[in-house]
């Protein structure tokens, strides 16, 4: 009998574990897919087949390389039959395409790329052909403008293109200019490597090989056209490798040393522009911050000093794969801290959401109890205005609220964010009404004869009685003040003044052109949801704690 | 010990807040300096904006060190949280209406004149004029500008037939047809040259979107030759190349049915019908993304007609496609020797609210950010953010004819790192702005906007005739046009008129309530005259009361108003004077702007007899209903295993909540991939098991449904009541109830569904109100669509508030939706005395 009974609850035990997971599953992967979304990079969004988890980054220690992840996720018929055709194809002529590159890797590349174009670009019926008349029209597709594209998708390498300086005074100089790369930059540290001029890439391609050490150094000094202490910002163009390698500059001038705050990850394939300059008047803007900071190396000593000469040292330094993920996810939680003044807005919040939770749990509390447990004249009424108010949109009474604000001077300041908090809500009445009014007579009764008023009675007894459902009005409230948009939104003018939640929504709103990519927004809704998250999972133990005490009254 | 610790708690508490009090770090206004609030949707926070204002503001700061007397100003980022003002106009209205607009904003043109009609905006010709006069050499001259970008801010009154400039044109787009040219080539349609050949009549279009659309072996779509309706074209841009109007020149009468543009709408759901129809079509531009996978670029779509936009796009990902433009064709029997192709153009404007405070310094920002100097700023600023992100740059066209040769030839004609193809398509989009058409300056712009995407969907999809839909979407037009222009009717309210009565009427209220509740003599005089129609039962309401002539009961009225005063307190002077005011716009003609004007039932009369919409968005409401207890079910269930006896709870817990912590918009993005339907993962999953599943949010029939869905992946939220309602069952019940032999299932029905009665009640309650008020899902993520099967009412009243300036009627749908809720509300307090049941009664 009773062995019966334990199996019985094993598989009772088994049953609820097995639905808590599966629900759990379907409940939180969109957290997930928020957290794997938002460190993507943009390829990754855009690509034939997206995936699920994000690409793991591919260090490479030489470059230029031929990416073997080229052309992931060929689909289409009869690929056994062509792959191996196209790849004797272009063996031949691989060596001729890039001597730097291995000839049979990029063979392999290249067939598979031919294959996905013949996949997008052949009729229907070819397909369907015997396999000497696919492989002649196959081949027949070749064409040396083709696969000149196809290199261009598989080969990697950094293409290191002008240098060029500004001034505050708003002068442009170009210290290194595009022909001139090869011959301006001395490169040492300990790996090998070299800059091969590549006039078609307007600039010089970077072979290195970290094999022998970890850095590569190219060096530089410049004379500019105006005194150094006006240099505004220093911008490199250059053609990243995806070998997640990380270039930092060094800038010496007046004898002193500046040193790149953040590294530049490798991360894609594009043509961009490094810009670093010193700290100054653009990062008291609110201008996306799209430079790097140079900041003075403490008691370092440079010996450059002329009042018009200048040194920059780039780096190149070698990454792991484990500092790759790092640098990768990264990436896009930077560019929100970049994007907005993400502390400011934090505290912003922060001061919103206690003086909201003070208000709320105090105000609504008292009115509840009022509502729930004594009598006076006048409540029947206000309880069904109170319920009213409820089912009004607020679209309607939006327009008057304002004026209201306006008439109180609270236009364009935090009080109308928290000061009606102090002013009891009806949701949160409502909640707290129903529970109050399950607690037995007796409790009250017992206190009364004591000599308890309904004010002690209320914040002696009561109170504690109704913890669990003041943790979840604190619950409501949070969320509510933490994702506000549209009460900062419509009292708030100046941007100083902006709670995260309405920094975040004008991020999106400003990234909805496609100048702030998808998975910087999703990190924004990251960082704001962890919070959240962080509070509920402490805050759930209150829900247990009441009972222990509602428990007494048996 | 107590004392201490709340004394610490309290002082660590107000360093809090005073370490985190904004006041502490913000800096106080320089005296002598003219703060300028500028509203658009990037504002100045983004960085080519900015860098333009920071040498605005420099200017004028070298002004004031060589004359005194000239002001220093400084630019401040009004509201900028905002994609579109006239896409989601509440923040710009209710800053206007509350008398503290912006100085300057930028606004879509189109919604420019809608605005104006109404006086919104400050008429600009005076300081056009007295610039020209005082010579400056910054001055706007009109004729520097494009007709087709000017002509779309001057508004011209159809009654009085005064006319105004609003606002001054800072961008524009025009339209052209994009084809992939190997694809024209791989079929055929190539000139002496083998050169690829775009279409110059919709016959050719029509021959040639046969030829190149192409189905798989079942029938579905693997490309599109042509669809009328993708990219960026609508029913204006059919309508004017047939040869029709949208509206009669002097804007008093919508010309939406004019049978030139009814022959267009037919022509575009023949385009459609030719390859397989809408829904075909729909289901398989459903599959498109964005960026280097966009269908044109990979090759499913070989020709559309689009904005000059793309360019950017273009310039980036479609370096190895083989692509051109061309000047969209028309239709042959409008071809003529100078007219033989069509465009139109819309772009923003910058404006002057007629209520700004600084509008000579807001008039100087817009000069300035006219000249040729912004420009260069900002293109400059853009191009090193685009490039420094390893994209290129293509500057926007500009309505100021020289500066956008300028830009144009200086960034990408000269510029030898540009593509060709970018550059010769960027030729064809600036030949086309002369000629281009705009849409019409009519003060009901907006609704004639979404009258043409509704009567287009209707007919694509043949759910009316093209001829049948167009009339009726004339006839809405028509109506609130004729409405507009008619003379003010009725006698306008002003606000100060309110304050008295309100403050009267509170009082009196709450000595009627005392005197009603105290003298239960008056009250039984009373019953007595009512005794026939049930009199006795106002006797009955008062039983709670008995204690009133020195009972200990009265003893709790002084507590009892204390503690309640907060809400008594909040209700008077914040909700209660709004909820008066709707009251009173419901009888009223309010667009916001100008002061409300008494019209009686009007309002409720148009939406009951005549707009077809209200009902459809109840019935979408309505709808929604069948969630509410489908999510009370799933979340109760949830809570139960969660307040089961198990490990890690506060894990669980926190899994189960997390869908209804995700922020809307970031929600919104994850639905609208789950249920996208060719790769989402809800099509995906049914494809597993052998299930052809629907479209979803593109469909009609499955829209709402899909809505539903989503609340219910987000009903965890309702958990934590539950779980607080569970907690405070005692176990003694079902130790009682298992000693007594009762099962699970008896418990659960005799004692949990019992206790949690008022839970159930307050979850009823709050869900018919909250489910009621739905708006979010379609502001955020449908906009209504399709075929206005997801406009819910609250969208709707929304739309109508903040989109047509119809707030009267807006405030009229309110308080109908409030009588719906209210009723439903006393009917499940009625029958919540049968089954609700509190364990303190």
């Amino acid at each position: 009998m009773s062995k019966n009974y334990t199996v019985a609850a094993r598989f009772r035990t088994l049953g609820i574990y097995s639905m808590l997971v599966v629900g759990a599953v379907i409940f939180c992967w969109p957290l997930l897919w928020l957290a794997f979304t938002s460190v993507k990079m943009d390829r990754e969004l855009f690509t034939r087949r997206i995936h699920w988890i994000p690409e793991a980054p591919r260090p490479h220690m030489v470059a230029p390389y031929v990416d073997a992840y080229s052309f992931p996720d060929l689909d289409g018929p009869r690929q056994d039959e062509l792959l191996p055709v196209l790849q004797s194809y272009f063996r031949p002529l691989a060596p001729a395409l890039d001597p730097d590159l291995d000839p049979d890797a990029l063979s392999v590349q290249l067939a598979r790329g031919a294959y996905q174009h013949l996949s997008d670009n052949l009729p229907e019926t070819a397909w369907t052909q015997t396999q000497a008349d696919l492989r002649k029209m196959a081949l027949a597709a070749m064409n040396p403008a083709l696969t000149k594209e196809l290199l261009r998708q598989a080969e990697r390498g950094v293409i290191v293109g002008p240098l060029s300086a500004r001034s505050y005074d708003l002068q442009e100089q170009e210290l290194v200019s595009a022909e001139q790369v090869a011959g301006a930059w001395k490169i040492d540290g300990g790996a090998k490597g070299s800059l091969v001029p590549s006039p078609a890439d307007r600039g010089a391609e970077l072979h290195y090989d970290f094999s022998s050490g970890d850095k590569l150094r190219l060096t530089g000094t410049f004379t500019t056209d105006f005194p150094v202490d006006r240099l505004y910002h220093l911008q490199l163009a250059l053609r990243s490798d995806e070998s997640w390698n990380r270039i930092r500059a060094t800038l010496e001038k007046n004898g002193r040393v500046l040193r790149a705050d953040r590294i530049f990850p490798l991360a894609d394939t594009n043509w961009s522009v490094i810009t670093w300059q010193e700290p100054g008047p653009d990062d008291l803007t609110n201008k996306l911050k799209t430079w790097l900071i140079l900041n003075q190396v403490k008691g370092a000593q440079s010996g450059v000093t002329g009042p018009n000469t200048i040194k920059v040292t780039i780096e190149f330094e070698r990454n792991s794969f484990w500092g790759a993920w790092k640098d990768k996810v990264e990436l896009n939680y930077l560019k929100v801290f970049d994007n907005m003044p993400f502390w400011r807005y934090v505290e912003t919040s922060l001061l919103l959401v206690i003086l909201n939770l003070f208000g709320t749990l105090l105000s609504s509390s008292m009115v509840a109890y009022s509502f729930a447990r004594l009598n006076w004249p006048g409540r029947n009424l206000s309880f069904g205005l109170m319920m009213a108010t409820m089912m009004i949109p607020s679209q309607v009474t939006m327009i008057p609220f304002f004026l209201v604000i306006k008439y109180l001077g609270w236009y364009n300041t935090l009080m109308p964010l928290w000061v009606c908090s102090f002013f009891a809500s009806a949701f949160n009445v409502f909640l707290l009404y129903n529970f109050f009014k399950g607690i037995p007579q007796d409790l009250e009764d017992a206190a009364k004869i004591d000599g308890c008023g309904p004010i002690r009675s209320y914040w002696y007894i009561m109170l504690p009685l109704v913890q669990p459902a003041l943790a979840t009005v604190a619950v409501f409230t949070f969320m509510g003040v933490w994702n506000d948009f549209m009460g900062p939104l419509i009292f708030l003018n100046d941007q100083r003044l902006y709670p995260l939640s309405l920094g975040l929504y004008a991020l999106n709103v400003q990234g909805s052109d496609g100048s702030i990519g998808m998975s910087v927004m999703l990190a924004g809704s990251v960082l704001m949801m962890l919070p959240v998250i962080a509070i509920f999972f402490f805050a759930q133990r209150y829900f247990i704690q009441g009972i222990t005490m509602t428990g007494l009254k048996g | 010990m107590n004392l201490w610790k709340m004394a610490l708690i309290c002082a660590l508490g107000f360093t809090a807040l005073w370490l985190l009090s904004p006041s502490r770090s913000r800096q106080a206004p320089e005296p002598g300096v003219v703060e300028i609030s500028y509203m658009a949707p990037t504002g100045p926070i983004a960085a080519p904006m900015d860098d333009a204002v920071r040498v605005f503001e420099k200017h004028s700061r070298d002004a004031h060190a060589k004359d005194p007397s000239q002001p220093i100003y400084r630019v401040v980022s009004g509201q900028n949280a905002s994609a579109d003002p006239s896409a989601d106009p509440t923040r710009f209205l209710v800053s206007v209406a509350g008398g503290m607009p912006p100085d300057v904003i930028a606004f879509d043109r189109f919604a420019i004149s809608e605005l104006s009609a109404r006086g919104t905006f400050t008429p600009l010709d005076s300081y056009v004029n007295a610039d020209l006069k005082a010579g400056r050499p910054d001055a706007i001259h009109s004729e520097d500008f494009f007709p087709s970008a000017w002509n779309e801010a001057v508004y011209t009154d159809p009654v009085s037939g005064s006319h105004a400039l609003y606002g001054v044109p800072f961008s524009m787009d025009s339209r052209a047809l994009f084809y992939n040219k190997s694809l024209l080539k791989k079929a055929g349609f190539v000139d002496a040259n083998g050169e690829a050949l775009p279409p110059r009549t919709w016959e050719q279009l029509e021959s040639m979107e046969a030829k190149l659309t192409q189905t798989d072996e079942d029938g579905h779509l693997v490309r599109i030759g042509f669809v009328p309706n993708y990219g960026d074209s609508w029913l204006y841009i059919f309508g004017w190349m047939n040869g029709g109007e949208f509206m009669s020149p002097d804007g008093k009468h919508c010309t939406l049915n004019d049978p030139k543009i009814v022959g267009a709408l037919n022509w575009m759901t023949q385009q459609y019908d030719n390859q397989g129809g809408a829904k075909a079509v729909y289901a398989f531009q459903s599959s498109f993304q964005g960026g280097e996978l966009d269908p044109f670029i990979i090759g499913k779509v070989a020709m559309k007609i689009d904005g000059v936009w793309m360019l950017h796009q273009m310039s980036q990902y479609a370096r190895h496609l083989d692509w051109a433009v061309a000047p969209p064709p028309i239709p042959q029997d409008m071809v003529t020797k100078t007219h033989t192709t069509l465009s139109w153009v819309g772009g923003w404007a910058y404006a002057i609210p007629s209520t700004a405070k600084h509008k000579d310094a807001a008039w100087a920002l817009i000069r300035f950010l006219a000249s040729k100097e912004a420009y260069k700023i900002m293109a400059d600023s853009e191009r090193l953010t685009n490039l420094s992100q390893g994209q290129s740059f293509v500057p926007r066209q500009v309505p100021n004819k020289a500066i956008n040769d300028w830009l144009a030839k200086t960034y990408v004609y000269d510029d030898p790192a540009s593509d060709p193809k970018v550059a010769a398509a960027l030729r064809v989009f600036n030949d086309l702005i002369p000629e281009a058409r705009y849409r019409p300056v009519t003060e009901v712009g907006q609704l004639l906007w979404n009258q043409q995407i509704t009567c287009m969907e209707n007919a694509i999809f043949h759910k009316q005739s093209a001829q049948e839909s167009l009339d009726q979407g004339t006839s809405l037009v028509q109506r609130q046009l004729d409405l507009d222009l008619a003379p003010p009717q009725g006698i306008e309210v002003q606000w100060s008129w309110f304050v008295w009565p309100y403050v009267a009427l509170v009082v009196l209220i709450i000595v009627l309530v005392y005197v009603w509740e105290t003298r239960l003599g008056l009250r039984g005089t009373l019953a007595k005259w009512l005794a026939p129609v049930g009199g006795k039962r106002l006797l009955e309401t008062g039983r709670g009361l008995e204690g009133v002539n020195g009972g200990h009961l009265s003893a709790q009225w002084k507590d009892g108003w204390f503690l309640a005063s907060p809400w008594i307190i909040g209700f008077i002077v914040f909700t209660g004077g709004p909820i008066l005011f709707a009251v009173l716009m419901s009888f009223c003609s309010y667009d916001v702007i100008n002061n409300p004007r008494l019209i009686g039932l009007d309002n409720y009369r148009w939406l009951f007899f005549n707009d077809p919409l209200f009902w459809k968005s109840l019935w979408n409401t309505v709808y929604m209903l069948v969630g509410i207890p489908l999510g009370m079910a799933l979340s109760l269930g949830l809570s139960m295993l969660l307040n089961a006896k198990i490990k890690g709870v506060a894990l669980w817990r926190t899994l189960f909540y997390i869908p209804s912590i995700i922020p809307a918009v970031a929600a919104a993005i994850l639905w609208i991939w789950i249920l996208n339907p060719s790769s989402g993962l809800m099509n995906l999953m049914l494809a597993s098991v052998g299930l052809h599943g629907p479209n979803w949010l593109q469909d009609e029939q499955t829209s709402k449904l899909s809505l539903v869905i989503m609340g219910l992946w987000a009903s965890g939220g309702g958990i934590i009541i539950w779980l607080a309602g569970l907690k405070a069952i005692s176990e003694s019940y079902y130790e009682a109830a298992a000693i007594d032999g009762a099962g699970e299932v008896d418990s659960f029905l005799n004692i949990t569904l019992p206790m949690l009665s008022p839970y159930i009640f307050f979850n009823l309650i709050m869900g018919l109100i909250g489910t009621i008020q739905i708006f979010l899902p379609a502001f955020i993520m449908t906009s209504g669509r399709p075929l206005n099967s997801t406009l819910f009412y609250v969208y709707y009243l929304f739309n109508n508030a903040f989109r047509y300036m119809l707030m009267g009627r807006a405030a009229a749908m309110a308080w109908f939706l409030f009588l719906i809720v209210f009723g439903l509300t006393l009917l499940q307090l009625y029958m919540s005395k049968r089954w609700v049941h509190y364990e303190g009664d």
